[in-house]
Protein backbone atom coordinates (compact mmCIF):
# COMPACT_ATOMS: atom_id res chain seq x y z
CA UNK A 1 0.00 0.00 0.00
CA UNK A 2 1.54 3.33 -0.93
CA UNK A 3 1.38 6.50 1.10
CA UNK A 4 -0.15 9.08 -1.16
CA UNK A 5 2.12 12.02 -0.30
CA UNK A 6 5.33 10.07 -0.75
CA UNK A 7 4.36 9.20 -4.29
CA UNK A 8 3.41 12.70 -5.29
CA UNK A 9 -0.27 11.91 -5.11
CA UNK A 10 -2.96 14.23 -3.84
CA UNK A 11 -4.00 14.15 -0.25
CA UNK A 12 -7.72 14.61 0.03
CA UNK A 13 -10.32 15.43 2.64
CA UNK A 14 -12.61 12.43 2.41
CA UNK A 15 -16.03 11.77 3.92
CA UNK A 16 -16.71 8.08 4.58
CA UNK A 17 -20.40 7.22 4.93
CA UNK A 18 -21.73 3.88 6.22
CA UNK A 19 -24.03 2.73 9.01
CA UNK A 20 -21.76 -0.17 9.99
CA UNK A 21 -19.23 1.09 12.58
CA UNK A 22 -16.74 -1.72 11.92
CA UNK A 23 -16.59 -0.86 8.25
CA UNK A 24 -16.05 2.83 9.03
CA UNK A 25 -13.30 2.01 11.50
CA UNK A 26 -11.35 -0.15 9.07
CA UNK A 27 -11.79 2.15 6.05
CA UNK A 28 -10.84 5.14 8.20
CA UNK A 29 -7.57 3.50 9.19
CA UNK A 30 -6.77 2.43 5.64
CA UNK A 31 -7.32 5.91 4.24
CA UNK A 32 -5.54 7.70 7.07
CA UNK A 33 -2.55 5.39 6.72
CA UNK A 34 -2.49 6.39 3.06
CA UNK A 35 -2.24 10.01 4.15
CA UNK A 36 -5.77 11.28 3.62
CA UNK A 37 -7.75 13.45 6.01
CA UNK A 38 -10.85 11.43 6.90
CA UNK A 39 -14.22 12.07 8.51
CA UNK A 40 -16.79 9.31 9.10
CA UNK A 41 -20.56 9.42 9.49
CA UNK A 42 -23.77 7.49 8.93
CA UNK A 43 -26.21 8.69 6.26
CA UNK A 44 -28.08 11.20 8.38
CA UNK A 45 -24.95 12.74 9.93
CA UNK A 46 -23.23 12.83 6.54
CA UNK A 47 -25.93 15.00 5.00
CA UNK A 48 -25.46 17.50 7.86
CA UNK A 49 -21.67 17.37 7.66
CA UNK A 50 -21.65 18.02 3.91
CA UNK A 51 -23.49 21.29 4.53
CA UNK A 52 -20.96 22.41 7.14
CA UNK A 53 -17.56 21.32 5.82
CA UNK A 54 -15.92 21.15 2.42
CA UNK A 55 -14.84 17.72 1.23
CA UNK A 56 -12.79 16.64 -1.77
CA UNK A 57 -14.40 13.23 -2.14
CA UNK A 58 -17.17 11.09 -0.63
CA UNK A 59 -17.26 7.30 -0.30
CA UNK A 60 -20.77 6.21 0.59
CA UNK A 61 -22.62 2.97 1.22
CA UNK A 62 -25.81 2.58 -0.82
CA UNK A 63 -28.17 0.85 1.57
CA UNK A 64 -28.63 2.83 4.75
CA UNK A 65 -31.61 3.96 6.69
CA UNK A 66 -33.22 6.42 7.23
CA UNK A 67 -30.94 8.39 4.89
CA UNK A 68 -29.60 6.22 2.07
CA UNK A 69 -26.62 6.57 -0.24
CA UNK A 70 -28.66 8.11 -3.06
CA UNK A 71 -29.70 10.95 -0.77
CA UNK A 72 -26.08 11.46 0.32
CA UNK A 73 -25.03 11.51 -3.34
CA UNK A 74 -27.72 14.05 -4.27
CA UNK A 75 -26.81 16.30 -1.31
CA UNK A 76 -23.09 16.18 -2.12
CA UNK A 77 -23.69 17.00 -5.78
CA UNK A 78 -26.05 19.84 -4.92
CA UNK A 79 -23.47 21.48 -2.65
CA UNK A 80 -20.47 20.85 -4.92
CA UNK A 81 -21.35 19.46 -8.37
CA UNK A 82 -17.76 18.48 -9.25
CA UNK A 83 -17.20 16.43 -6.09
CA UNK A 84 -16.44 12.76 -6.89
CA UNK A 85 -18.71 10.37 -5.00
CA UNK A 86 -17.84 6.67 -4.94
CA UNK A 87 -20.78 4.43 -4.08
CA UNK A 88 -20.16 1.08 -2.39
CA UNK A 89 -22.65 -1.70 -1.92
CA UNK A 90 -22.82 -5.12 -0.29
CA UNK A 91 -25.49 -6.26 -2.77
CA UNK A 92 -25.43 -5.00 -6.31
CA UNK A 93 -28.75 -4.08 -7.82
CA UNK A 94 -28.52 -2.93 -11.46
CA UNK A 95 -31.35 -0.39 -11.08
CA UNK A 96 -29.77 1.23 -8.04
CA UNK A 97 -26.40 1.27 -9.80
CA UNK A 98 -27.87 2.99 -12.86
CA UNK A 99 -29.69 5.51 -10.68
CA UNK A 100 -26.47 6.37 -8.86
CA UNK A 101 -24.45 6.70 -12.03
CA UNK A 102 -27.15 8.81 -13.68
CA UNK A 103 -27.17 11.20 -10.74
CA UNK A 104 -23.43 11.56 -11.16
CA UNK A 105 -21.67 8.99 -8.98
CA UNK A 106 -18.01 8.66 -9.98
CA UNK A 107 -17.90 4.90 -9.52
CA UNK A 108 -19.78 1.99 -8.01
CA UNK A 109 -17.84 -0.64 -6.05
CA UNK A 110 -18.95 -3.91 -4.51
CA UNK A 111 -18.13 -5.00 -0.96
CA UNK A 112 -15.90 -6.56 0.13
CA UNK A 113 -13.47 -4.54 -1.96
CA UNK A 114 -9.73 -4.71 -2.40
CA UNK A 115 -8.03 -1.98 -0.36
CA UNK A 116 -5.56 -1.11 -3.10
CA UNK A 117 -8.27 -0.87 -5.73
CA UNK A 118 -10.21 1.54 -3.53
CA UNK A 119 -7.13 3.69 -2.95
CA UNK A 120 -6.32 3.72 -6.65
CA UNK A 121 -9.85 4.72 -7.51
CA UNK A 122 -9.73 7.52 -4.94
CA UNK A 123 -6.38 8.72 -6.31
CA UNK A 124 -7.74 8.71 -9.85
CA UNK A 125 -10.92 10.53 -8.84
CA UNK A 126 -9.00 13.24 -6.96
CA UNK A 127 -6.59 13.64 -9.83
CA UNK A 128 -9.41 14.17 -12.31
CA UNK A 129 -11.25 16.61 -10.07
CA UNK A 130 -8.12 18.72 -9.67
CA UNK A 131 -6.70 19.05 -13.20
CA UNK A 132 -3.17 20.42 -13.32
CA UNK A 133 -2.59 19.95 -9.57
CA UNK A 134 -0.38 17.17 -8.14
CA UNK B 1 -60.77 -59.46 9.12
CA UNK B 2 -58.90 -62.78 9.65
CA UNK B 3 -60.24 -65.77 7.70
CA UNK B 4 -60.97 -67.82 10.83
CA UNK B 5 -63.24 -65.11 12.18
CA UNK B 6 -64.93 -64.71 8.85
CA UNK B 7 -65.79 -68.39 8.89
CA UNK B 8 -67.56 -67.97 12.21
CA UNK B 9 -70.00 -65.46 10.80
CA UNK B 10 -73.58 -66.73 10.90
CA UNK B 11 -74.41 -68.19 7.57
CA UNK B 12 -77.97 -67.53 6.44
CA UNK B 13 -77.84 -70.68 4.30
CA UNK B 14 -78.07 -72.99 7.43
CA UNK B 15 -81.37 -71.51 8.34
CA UNK B 16 -82.51 -71.72 4.79
CA UNK B 17 -81.72 -68.00 4.07
CA UNK B 18 -80.45 -66.60 0.74
CA UNK B 19 -77.70 -68.75 -0.72
CA UNK B 20 -75.45 -65.82 -1.37
CA UNK B 21 -75.69 -64.41 2.18
CA UNK B 22 -72.21 -65.45 3.32
CA UNK B 23 -70.73 -64.63 -0.04
CA UNK B 24 -72.21 -61.13 0.17
CA UNK B 25 -70.68 -60.61 3.60
CA UNK B 26 -67.34 -61.87 2.34
CA UNK B 27 -67.53 -59.42 -0.54
CA UNK B 28 -68.28 -56.62 1.92
CA UNK B 29 -65.23 -57.49 3.96
CA UNK B 30 -63.00 -57.67 0.91
CA UNK B 31 -64.33 -54.37 -0.32
CA UNK B 32 -63.80 -52.83 3.12
CA UNK B 33 -60.22 -54.07 3.19
CA UNK B 34 -59.55 -52.53 -0.19
CA UNK B 35 -60.96 -49.24 0.94
CA UNK B 36 -58.88 -49.26 4.12
CA UNK B 37 -55.75 -49.97 2.09
CA UNK B 38 -56.58 -47.21 -0.34
CA UNK B 39 -57.27 -44.75 2.49
CA UNK B 40 -54.00 -45.67 4.22
CA UNK B 41 -52.15 -45.03 0.97
CA UNK B 42 -53.90 -41.67 0.62
CA UNK B 43 -53.08 -40.74 4.20
CA UNK B 44 -49.39 -41.57 3.75
CA UNK B 45 -49.28 -39.61 0.54
CA UNK B 46 -50.95 -36.64 2.27
CA UNK B 47 -48.45 -36.76 5.15
CA UNK B 48 -45.56 -36.87 2.75
CA UNK B 49 -47.05 -33.99 0.78
CA UNK B 50 -47.57 -32.05 3.99
CA UNK B 51 -43.89 -32.46 4.94
CA UNK B 52 -42.84 -31.33 1.48
CA UNK B 53 -45.15 -28.34 1.59
CA UNK B 54 -43.89 -27.29 5.01
CA UNK B 55 -40.33 -27.54 3.77
CA UNK B 56 -41.24 -25.54 0.65
CA UNK B 57 -42.75 -22.84 2.83
CA UNK B 58 -39.56 -22.69 4.88
CA UNK B 59 -37.43 -22.42 1.77
CA UNK B 60 -39.80 -19.81 0.37
CA UNK B 61 -39.40 -17.73 3.51
CA UNK B 62 -35.63 -18.10 3.28
CA UNK B 63 -35.69 -17.18 -0.38
CA UNK B 64 -37.52 -13.97 0.43
CA UNK B 65 -34.58 -12.91 2.50
CA UNK B 66 -31.84 -14.08 0.16
CA UNK B 67 -30.72 -10.70 -1.14
CA UNK B 68 -30.70 -9.28 2.34
CA UNK B 69 -28.58 -12.17 3.60
CA UNK B 70 -26.04 -11.69 0.82
CA UNK B 71 -25.90 -8.02 1.78
CA UNK B 72 -25.34 -8.83 5.46
CA UNK B 73 -22.62 -11.38 4.75
CA UNK B 74 -20.77 -9.02 2.43
CA UNK B 75 -20.97 -6.34 5.08
CA UNK B 76 -19.50 -8.75 7.64
CA UNK B 77 -16.70 -9.74 5.24
CA UNK B 78 -15.67 -6.17 4.46
CA UNK B 79 -13.99 -5.31 7.79
CA UNK B 80 -12.58 -8.85 8.11
CA UNK B 81 -10.85 -8.74 4.73
CA UNK B 82 -10.12 -5.04 4.87
CA UNK B 83 -8.46 -5.11 8.28
CA UNK B 84 -6.51 -8.33 7.78
CA UNK B 85 -5.32 -7.25 4.32
CA UNK B 86 -4.31 -3.87 5.73
CA UNK B 87 -2.20 -5.40 8.50
CA UNK B 88 -0.55 -7.93 6.22
CA UNK B 89 0.36 -5.23 3.67
CA UNK B 90 1.47 -2.75 6.36
CA UNK B 91 3.46 -4.74 8.92
CA UNK B 92 4.85 -1.50 10.36
CA UNK B 93 1.36 -0.90 11.76
CA UNK B 94 1.83 -3.82 14.13
CA UNK B 95 3.92 -1.51 16.32
CA UNK B 96 0.85 0.60 16.92
CA UNK B 97 -0.78 -1.61 19.49
CA UNK B 98 -3.92 0.42 20.14
CA UNK B 99 -4.79 0.58 16.44
CA UNK B 100 -4.06 -3.10 15.95
CA UNK B 101 -6.35 -4.01 18.83
CA UNK B 102 -9.14 -1.89 17.33
CA UNK B 103 -8.74 -3.64 13.98
CA UNK B 104 -8.69 -7.07 15.62
CA UNK B 105 -11.84 -6.19 17.55
CA UNK B 106 -13.59 -5.16 14.37
CA UNK B 107 -12.54 -8.47 12.76
CA UNK B 108 -13.85 -10.36 15.77
CA UNK B 109 -17.17 -8.50 15.90
CA UNK B 110 -17.77 -9.00 12.19
CA UNK B 111 -16.88 -12.69 12.41
CA UNK B 112 -19.32 -13.08 15.30
CA UNK B 113 -22.02 -11.33 13.27
CA UNK B 114 -21.42 -13.76 10.41
CA UNK B 115 -21.46 -16.68 12.83
CA UNK B 116 -24.77 -15.53 14.29
CA UNK B 117 -26.25 -15.36 10.79
CA UNK B 118 -25.15 -18.92 10.13
CA UNK B 119 -26.52 -20.11 13.48
CA UNK B 120 -29.88 -18.49 12.80
CA UNK B 121 -30.05 -20.02 9.33
CA UNK B 122 -29.09 -23.38 10.74
CA UNK B 123 -31.82 -23.25 13.37
CA UNK B 124 -34.33 -22.28 10.79
CA UNK B 125 -33.73 -24.95 8.17
CA UNK B 126 -32.82 -27.89 10.39
CA UNK B 127 -35.24 -30.48 8.96
CA UNK B 128 -35.91 -32.86 11.79
CA UNK B 129 -35.34 -31.95 15.37
CA UNK B 130 -36.59 -32.60 18.81
CA UNK B 131 -39.88 -30.66 18.96
CA UNK B 132 -40.65 -31.64 22.50
CA UNK B 133 -41.89 -28.67 24.48
CA UNK B 134 -39.62 -26.95 26.94
CA UNK B 135 -39.55 -23.60 28.71
CA UNK B 136 -39.45 -20.85 26.09
CA UNK B 137 -39.12 -17.13 26.72
CA UNK B 138 -41.14 -15.45 23.97
CA UNK B 139 -39.41 -12.10 24.49
CA UNK B 140 -36.07 -13.70 23.57
CA UNK B 141 -37.66 -15.38 20.57
CA UNK B 142 -38.95 -11.98 19.44
CA UNK B 143 -35.44 -10.48 19.65
CA UNK B 144 -34.06 -13.40 17.60
CA UNK B 145 -36.78 -13.15 14.97
CA UNK B 146 -36.25 -9.42 14.55
CA UNK B 147 -32.58 -10.12 13.80
CA UNK B 148 -33.39 -13.09 11.61
CA UNK B 149 -35.88 -11.15 9.51
CA UNK B 150 -33.76 -8.02 9.27
CA UNK B 151 -32.73 -8.87 5.71
CA UNK B 152 -36.40 -8.61 4.78
CA UNK B 153 -37.68 -5.60 6.72
CA UNK B 154 -34.54 -3.55 6.39
CA UNK B 155 -32.40 -4.48 3.40
CA UNK B 156 -34.86 -5.87 0.92
CA UNK B 157 -37.45 -3.25 1.77
CA UNK B 158 -34.87 -0.56 0.96
CA UNK B 159 -34.29 -2.15 -2.41
CA UNK B 160 -37.95 -1.60 -3.29
CA UNK B 161 -37.94 1.94 -1.84
CA UNK B 162 -39.99 0.92 1.15
CA UNK B 163 -39.14 2.01 4.67
CA UNK B 164 -40.19 -0.32 7.42
CA UNK B 165 -39.71 0.34 11.11
CA UNK B 166 -40.06 -2.40 13.65
CA UNK B 167 -40.85 -1.69 17.27
CA UNK B 168 -41.33 -3.86 20.33
CA UNK B 169 -43.25 -3.32 23.54
CA UNK B 170 -42.35 -6.31 25.64
CA UNK B 171 -43.73 -6.84 29.12
CA UNK B 172 -42.37 -9.28 31.65
CA UNK B 173 -44.03 -12.58 30.81
CA UNK B 174 -43.60 -16.10 32.15
CA UNK B 175 -42.11 -18.79 29.93
CA UNK B 176 -44.43 -21.04 27.96
CA UNK B 177 -43.95 -24.72 27.24
CA UNK B 178 -43.31 -25.00 23.50
CA UNK B 179 -40.71 -25.76 20.88
CA UNK B 180 -38.58 -22.66 20.43
CA UNK B 181 -38.01 -23.34 16.75
CA UNK B 182 -41.76 -23.59 16.12
CA UNK B 183 -42.36 -20.34 18.01
CA UNK B 184 -39.62 -18.74 15.94
CA UNK B 185 -41.13 -20.05 12.73
CA UNK B 186 -44.60 -18.84 13.68
CA UNK B 187 -43.42 -15.35 14.55
CA UNK B 188 -41.23 -15.15 11.49
CA UNK B 189 -44.19 -15.90 9.23
CA UNK B 190 -46.20 -13.10 10.85
CA UNK B 191 -43.36 -10.59 10.51
CA UNK B 192 -42.69 -11.52 6.87
CA UNK B 193 -46.40 -11.18 6.08
CA UNK B 194 -46.42 -7.73 7.67
CA UNK B 195 -43.40 -6.73 5.57
CA UNK B 196 -45.20 -7.79 2.41
CA UNK B 197 -48.30 -5.85 3.43
CA UNK B 198 -46.41 -2.57 3.81
CA UNK B 199 -46.07 -0.40 0.72
CA UNK B 200 -43.85 2.73 0.73
CA UNK B 201 -43.63 3.21 4.48
CA UNK B 202 -44.93 1.53 7.60
CA UNK B 203 -44.38 0.14 11.07
CA UNK B 204 -44.55 -3.31 12.58
CA UNK B 205 -45.20 -3.45 16.32
CA UNK B 206 -44.68 -6.57 18.39
CA UNK B 207 -46.13 -6.58 21.90
CA UNK B 208 -46.23 -9.11 24.70
CA UNK B 209 -48.42 -8.98 27.77
CA UNK B 210 -49.12 -11.33 30.65
CA UNK B 211 -52.71 -12.49 31.09
CA UNK B 212 -54.59 -14.80 33.42
CA UNK B 213 -53.05 -18.24 32.89
CA UNK B 214 -51.49 -17.25 29.58
CA UNK B 215 -49.36 -14.83 27.63
CA UNK B 216 -50.54 -12.58 24.83
CA UNK B 217 -48.45 -11.87 21.76
CA UNK B 218 -49.67 -9.19 19.35
CA UNK B 219 -48.11 -8.51 15.95
CA UNK B 220 -49.58 -5.52 14.18
CA UNK B 221 -48.66 -3.50 11.11
CA UNK B 222 -49.73 -0.36 9.29
CA UNK B 223 -49.90 -2.12 5.95
CA UNK B 224 -52.67 -2.49 3.39
CA UNK B 225 -54.92 -4.57 5.65
CA UNK B 226 -57.32 -7.35 4.69
CA UNK B 227 -60.83 -7.53 3.34
CA UNK B 228 -63.35 -9.57 5.26
CA UNK B 229 -63.05 -12.47 2.88
CA UNK B 230 -59.27 -12.56 3.18
CA UNK B 231 -59.52 -12.32 6.97
CA UNK B 232 -61.94 -15.22 7.00
CA UNK B 233 -59.87 -17.44 4.73
CA UNK B 234 -56.29 -16.48 5.51
CA UNK B 235 -55.65 -19.55 7.68
CA UNK B 236 -56.80 -21.92 4.98
CA UNK B 237 -53.96 -23.99 3.52
CA UNK B 238 -53.01 -22.89 -0.01
CA UNK B 239 -55.02 -19.66 0.24
CA UNK B 240 -52.80 -16.77 -0.85
CA UNK B 241 -53.18 -13.17 -1.98
CA UNK B 242 -49.66 -13.08 -3.37
CA UNK B 243 -50.25 -15.00 -6.59
CA UNK B 244 -47.21 -16.98 -7.67
CA UNK B 245 -45.11 -15.40 -4.96
CA UNK B 246 -47.01 -17.07 -2.16
CA UNK B 247 -47.30 -20.73 -1.15
CA UNK B 248 -50.46 -20.10 0.85
CA UNK B 249 -49.05 -22.10 3.75
CA UNK B 250 -47.53 -19.42 5.99
CA UNK B 251 -50.59 -18.51 8.06
CA UNK B 252 -51.89 -22.06 7.92
CA UNK B 253 -48.65 -23.09 9.64
CA UNK B 254 -49.04 -20.28 12.18
CA UNK B 255 -52.52 -21.51 12.99
CA UNK B 256 -51.38 -25.12 13.26
CA UNK B 257 -48.54 -24.25 15.62
CA UNK B 258 -50.76 -22.17 17.91
CA UNK B 259 -53.40 -24.88 18.09
CA UNK B 260 -50.73 -27.46 18.86
CA UNK B 261 -49.98 -25.56 22.07
CA UNK B 262 -53.66 -25.05 22.88
CA UNK B 263 -53.49 -21.37 22.04
CA UNK B 264 -55.81 -19.05 20.21
CA UNK B 265 -55.41 -16.46 17.46
CA UNK B 266 -57.58 -13.49 16.53
CA UNK B 267 -57.25 -11.05 13.63
CA UNK B 268 -58.25 -7.42 13.50
CA UNK B 269 -57.98 -5.84 10.10
CA UNK B 270 -59.67 -3.69 7.51
CA UNK B 271 -58.57 -2.68 4.05
CA UNK B 272 -55.98 0.14 4.20
CA UNK B 273 -56.07 0.07 7.99
CA UNK B 274 -53.34 -2.41 8.77
CA UNK B 275 -53.67 -5.74 10.54
CA UNK B 276 -53.15 -7.12 14.01
CA UNK B 277 -52.73 -10.77 14.95
CA UNK B 278 -53.35 -11.43 18.63
CA UNK B 279 -52.15 -14.78 19.91
CA UNK B 280 -52.85 -16.21 23.34
CA UNK B 281 -50.83 -19.16 24.59
CA UNK B 282 -51.42 -20.82 27.95
CA UNK B 283 -48.59 -21.00 30.45
CA UNK B 284 -47.98 -24.08 32.61
CA UNK B 285 -49.29 -23.86 36.17
CA UNK B 286 -45.85 -23.98 37.70
CA UNK B 287 -44.39 -21.38 35.35
CA UNK B 288 -42.90 -19.42 38.23
CA UNK B 289 -40.78 -22.41 39.05
CA UNK B 290 -39.59 -22.94 35.52
CA UNK B 291 -36.02 -21.83 35.57
CA UNK B 292 -34.71 -19.61 32.83
CA UNK B 293 -31.30 -20.46 31.46
CA UNK B 294 -28.73 -18.29 33.11
CA UNK B 295 -25.53 -17.45 31.26
CA UNK B 296 -22.69 -18.54 33.41
CA UNK B 297 -19.09 -17.58 33.17
CA UNK B 298 -16.96 -20.55 32.28
CA UNK B 299 -13.82 -20.47 34.37
CA UNK B 300 -11.14 -22.86 33.16
CA UNK B 301 -10.98 -26.26 34.85
CA UNK B 302 -7.90 -28.11 36.06
CA UNK B 303 -5.52 -28.99 33.21
CA UNK B 304 -6.33 -32.15 31.30
CA UNK B 305 -4.55 -34.26 28.73
CA UNK B 306 -6.30 -33.70 25.43
CA UNK B 307 -6.02 -35.58 22.16
CA UNK B 308 -7.22 -33.32 19.35
CA UNK B 309 -8.07 -34.69 15.92
CA UNK B 310 -8.99 -32.31 13.10
CA UNK B 311 -7.97 -32.67 9.47
CA UNK B 312 -8.12 -28.89 9.03
CA UNK B 313 -4.75 -27.41 10.00
CA UNK B 314 -6.02 -23.95 10.90
CA UNK B 315 -8.82 -25.31 13.04
CA UNK B 316 -6.37 -27.63 14.78
CA UNK B 317 -3.99 -24.75 15.46
CA UNK B 318 -6.68 -22.50 16.87
CA UNK B 319 -8.18 -25.13 19.16
CA UNK B 320 -4.76 -26.26 20.36
CA UNK B 321 -3.84 -22.67 21.18
CA UNK B 322 -7.08 -22.12 23.08
CA UNK B 323 -6.56 -25.28 25.08
CA UNK B 324 -2.93 -24.55 25.88
CA UNK B 325 -3.89 -21.07 27.08
CA UNK B 326 -5.99 -22.78 29.75
CA UNK B 327 -3.12 -25.00 30.75
CA UNK B 328 -4.20 -28.22 29.05
CA UNK B 329 -1.64 -30.55 27.55
CA UNK B 330 -2.52 -31.06 23.91
CA UNK B 331 -1.47 -33.64 21.37
CA UNK B 332 -2.74 -32.91 17.89
CA UNK B 333 -3.41 -35.39 15.11
CA UNK B 334 -4.02 -34.52 11.48
CA UNK B 335 -4.96 -38.00 10.35
CA UNK B 336 -7.05 -40.82 11.76
CA UNK B 337 -4.04 -43.11 11.83
CA UNK B 338 -2.04 -40.58 13.82
CA UNK B 339 -4.92 -40.12 16.28
CA UNK B 340 -5.21 -43.87 16.85
CA UNK B 341 -1.45 -44.22 17.21
CA UNK B 342 -1.28 -41.52 19.85
CA UNK B 343 -4.28 -42.93 21.68
CA UNK B 344 -2.57 -46.30 21.81
CA UNK B 345 0.67 -44.88 23.15
CA UNK B 346 -0.52 -42.30 25.73
CA UNK B 347 -3.15 -41.69 28.33
CA UNK B 348 -5.67 -38.90 27.66
CA UNK B 349 -8.54 -37.44 29.68
CA UNK B 350 -10.36 -35.87 26.76
CA UNK B 351 -10.48 -36.60 23.04
CA UNK B 352 -11.71 -33.92 20.64
CA UNK B 353 -12.68 -35.30 17.27
CA UNK B 354 -13.86 -33.44 14.22
CA UNK B 355 -16.81 -35.07 12.47
CA UNK B 356 -15.06 -34.90 9.08
CA UNK B 357 -12.49 -37.67 8.58
CA UNK B 358 -11.26 -37.46 4.97
CA UNK B 359 -8.84 -40.37 5.36
CA UNK B 360 -10.45 -43.53 6.58
CA UNK B 361 -13.81 -43.66 4.86
CA UNK B 362 -15.78 -43.18 8.08
CA UNK B 363 -16.62 -40.14 10.15
CA UNK B 364 -15.72 -38.59 13.47
CA UNK B 365 -18.29 -40.64 15.35
CA UNK B 366 -16.69 -43.89 14.21
CA UNK B 367 -13.29 -42.52 15.16
CA UNK B 368 -14.60 -41.39 18.55
CA UNK B 369 -15.88 -44.92 19.18
CA UNK B 370 -12.55 -46.47 18.23
CA UNK B 371 -10.69 -44.04 20.46
CA UNK B 372 -13.02 -44.98 23.31
CA UNK B 373 -11.95 -48.59 23.07
CA UNK B 374 -8.33 -47.48 23.38
CA UNK B 375 -9.07 -44.86 26.04
CA UNK B 376 -12.05 -46.18 27.99
CA UNK B 377 -11.85 -43.52 30.71
CA UNK B 378 -11.53 -40.53 28.37
CA UNK B 379 -14.52 -38.35 27.54
CA UNK B 380 -15.08 -37.19 24.01
CA UNK B 381 -16.11 -33.98 22.32
CA UNK B 382 -17.37 -34.09 18.73
CA UNK B 383 -16.52 -30.99 16.69
CA UNK B 384 -19.15 -30.31 14.06
CA UNK B 385 -19.24 -27.58 11.44
CA UNK B 386 -22.53 -28.67 9.91
CA UNK B 387 -26.15 -28.67 11.01
CA UNK B 388 -26.13 -32.46 11.08
CA UNK B 389 -25.12 -32.57 14.71
CA UNK B 390 -26.17 -30.23 17.45
CA UNK B 391 -25.59 -30.02 21.19
CA UNK B 392 -28.69 -32.08 21.96
CA UNK B 393 -27.38 -34.99 19.89
CA UNK B 394 -24.57 -35.81 22.32
CA UNK B 395 -26.65 -38.28 24.32
CA UNK B 396 -27.77 -40.08 21.16
CA UNK B 397 -24.33 -40.65 19.63
CA UNK B 398 -22.34 -43.59 20.87
CA UNK B 399 -18.91 -42.62 22.06
CA UNK B 400 -19.73 -38.88 22.14
CA UNK B 401 -20.23 -36.98 25.39
CA UNK B 402 -20.53 -33.42 24.10
CA UNK B 403 -21.09 -31.88 20.66
CA UNK B 404 -19.36 -28.58 20.02
CA UNK B 405 -20.47 -26.56 17.00
CA UNK B 406 -17.82 -24.87 14.87
CA UNK B 407 -16.90 -22.09 14.71
CA UNK B 408 -16.55 -22.08 18.49
CA UNK B 409 -15.48 -19.21 20.69
CA UNK B 410 -12.98 -19.60 23.51
CA UNK B 411 -15.88 -19.46 25.96
CA UNK B 412 -17.85 -22.18 24.13
CA UNK B 413 -14.80 -24.44 24.06
CA UNK B 414 -14.34 -23.92 27.78
CA UNK B 415 -18.00 -24.76 28.36
CA UNK B 416 -17.57 -28.03 26.47
CA UNK B 417 -14.37 -28.88 28.39
CA UNK B 418 -16.13 -28.05 31.67
CA UNK B 419 -19.01 -30.36 30.81
CA UNK B 420 -16.81 -33.35 30.04
CA UNK B 421 -14.49 -32.61 32.95
CA UNK B 422 -17.41 -33.03 35.30
CA UNK B 423 -17.84 -36.52 33.90
CA UNK B 424 -14.19 -37.50 34.09
CA UNK B 425 -13.49 -40.12 36.75
CA UNK B 426 -10.28 -39.73 38.66
CA UNK B 427 -7.63 -41.29 36.46
CA UNK B 428 -4.94 -43.55 37.86
CA UNK B 429 -1.76 -41.56 38.42
CA UNK B 430 0.45 -41.76 35.33
CA UNK B 431 4.11 -42.59 35.55
CA UNK B 432 5.14 -39.47 33.66
CA UNK B 433 3.93 -36.02 34.67
CA UNK B 434 2.21 -33.84 32.07
CA UNK B 435 4.48 -31.11 30.76
CA UNK B 436 4.20 -27.66 32.30
CA UNK B 437 1.45 -25.43 30.90
CA UNK B 438 2.55 -23.64 27.77
CA UNK B 439 2.17 -19.90 27.53
CA UNK B 440 0.06 -18.34 24.75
Amino acid sequence: MTVVKENGGSVAKILLVDDEPNILLVMNMILKCAGHDVATADGQAAVELLKKQPFDLVVSDMRMSPVDGIEVLKTAKKIKPEIPVIMVTAFEMPEAKNTALNIGAYAYMKKPFDNNELLQLIGEAIGKSRPGKS
Amino acid sequence: MPDDMRKKLPCKKRRGGAAGGCAAQRDDVVSLRKRIRALTRELNALKSHQDETIQKERLHALGQMASGMVHDFNNALTPILGASDFLVMNPQMLDQRADVIKLLESIRTSAHDAKSMVMRLREFYRPKEDMSPHAVDMNSIIDEVILLTRPKWREEALSRNTKIKIRTELAGIPPIMASDSQMREMLMNLVLNSCDAIEHEGTIIIRTMPAEGSIVLRVSDTGKGMSEEVRRRCFEPFFSTKGRNGTGMGLAMVYGIIKKYHGDIKIESEVDKGAAFEITIPVPENSNGVARAVEQANPPVAPSRVLLYDSDALSRRVFAKFLRCDGHHVESAATMRDALKKAGANEFDIVMVDVVVPDGGGNGICLAKELKTLLPRAKSILLSGSASFQKDDAGKLEGVDVVLAKPATFSELREAINKVSQKIETAAPSTSAAPAAQTC
